[in-house]
């Protein structure tokens, strides 16, 4: 036995419940795209290495500034002790 | 999850060999659904892209131990989107979950009709039920409703029998039918 829209007298309620909210779930569920943007800037944060460029020290400028200083040092030293021994022997003398 | 062309399968092979470019079509293929999948699973906009992009990190760092006699590849996605969202769900247990609506419109609302307030409305309604849902019938909803898959390829990525998937199906469309009977 059926009704003039077609359903059955008969059915089970629970059954057209379910139909219902089954036709409520497909028409209000859809999917969701992300954005272009979104899409491709993974794409290139996954597939494409990032480039990092390493700056080493330049160890040779400081190994000269080191150096130099190091002979200007003793230089200094080796001339102020020469002219402190002179000055001491001509107190002497 | 159709019948996988051999130019697919190729991808594929070339994709778990460390293929970046193969792994690049793969992604192209699949990061809507997964997103949308996600997107549904948490609400919100920001956290969907988050976790979309971990979904691939994760997929990328670990094709090489991807074996394709076990799931499809894009069922192995969704475990791997599945997983992903268990855990931030987890983490955010004690911060308050900010529900579908923070998707902002940036209409304003006299520029929106009349019938897109309801629609919005009711489907603000509906997913505030489907979350209250343990997080396998959630899965469940999503995947038969958002990505149109058939029970079969829904046992596929959760794991589970044809038969289980139509009787989870159906407890989960009693929990929803029992939840607007109270509300209404």
């Amino acid at each position: 036995m059926k009704r003039k829209d077609g359903m059955k007298i008969d059915s089970d309620p629970d059954e057209i419940l379910d139909k219902n909210l089954e036709e409520k779930l497909e028409g209000l569920l859809n999917p969701v795209t992300p954005s272009s943007t979104y899409i491709d800037e993974l794409q290139n944060r996954l597939t494409k290495t990032p480039e990092v460029v390493v700056e080493y020290p330049n160890y040779l400028i400081s190994i000269l500034v080191l150096s130099s200083g190091f002979v200007l040092g003793t230089l200094l030293l080796f001339f102020l002790g020469k002219i402190f021994r002179m000055t001491s022997s001509k107190a002497k003398a | 999850m159709e019948n996988r062309s051999e130019q697919d399968e190729t991808i594929l092979d070339q994709a778990i060999q460390g293929d970046e470019a193969a792994f690049s079509i793969l992604y192209k293929d699949n990061v809507k659904k997964i997103y949308s999948y996600i997107y549904y699973r948490t609400g919100n906009v920001s956290d969907a892209e988050d976790l979309t992009a971990r979904v691939f990190q994760r997929a990328l760092k670990h094709i090489t131990r991807y074996k394709k006699t076990s799931v499809p590849f894009s069922a192995w996605l969704y475990r791997i989107a599945h997983n992903l969202v268990a855990n931030w769900h987890r983490d955010n247990q004690r911060r308050k979950e900010v529900p579908i609506e923070d998707h902002v419109d940036l209409r304003s609302k006299q520029d929106i009709p009349d019938h897109e307030i309801e629609k919005k409305q009711e489907v603000e309604g509906l997913m505030r039920a489907v979350r209250q849902l343990p997080s396998d019938r959630q899965m469940v909803l999503i995947l038969k409703y958002v990505e149109d898959l058939s029970n079969k390829e829904i046992g596929e990525i959760m794991g589970k029998s044809e038969g289980a998937i139509k009787s989870l199906y159906h407890r989960t469309l009693m929990d929803l039918r029992d939840y607007f009977e109270v509300k209404e």
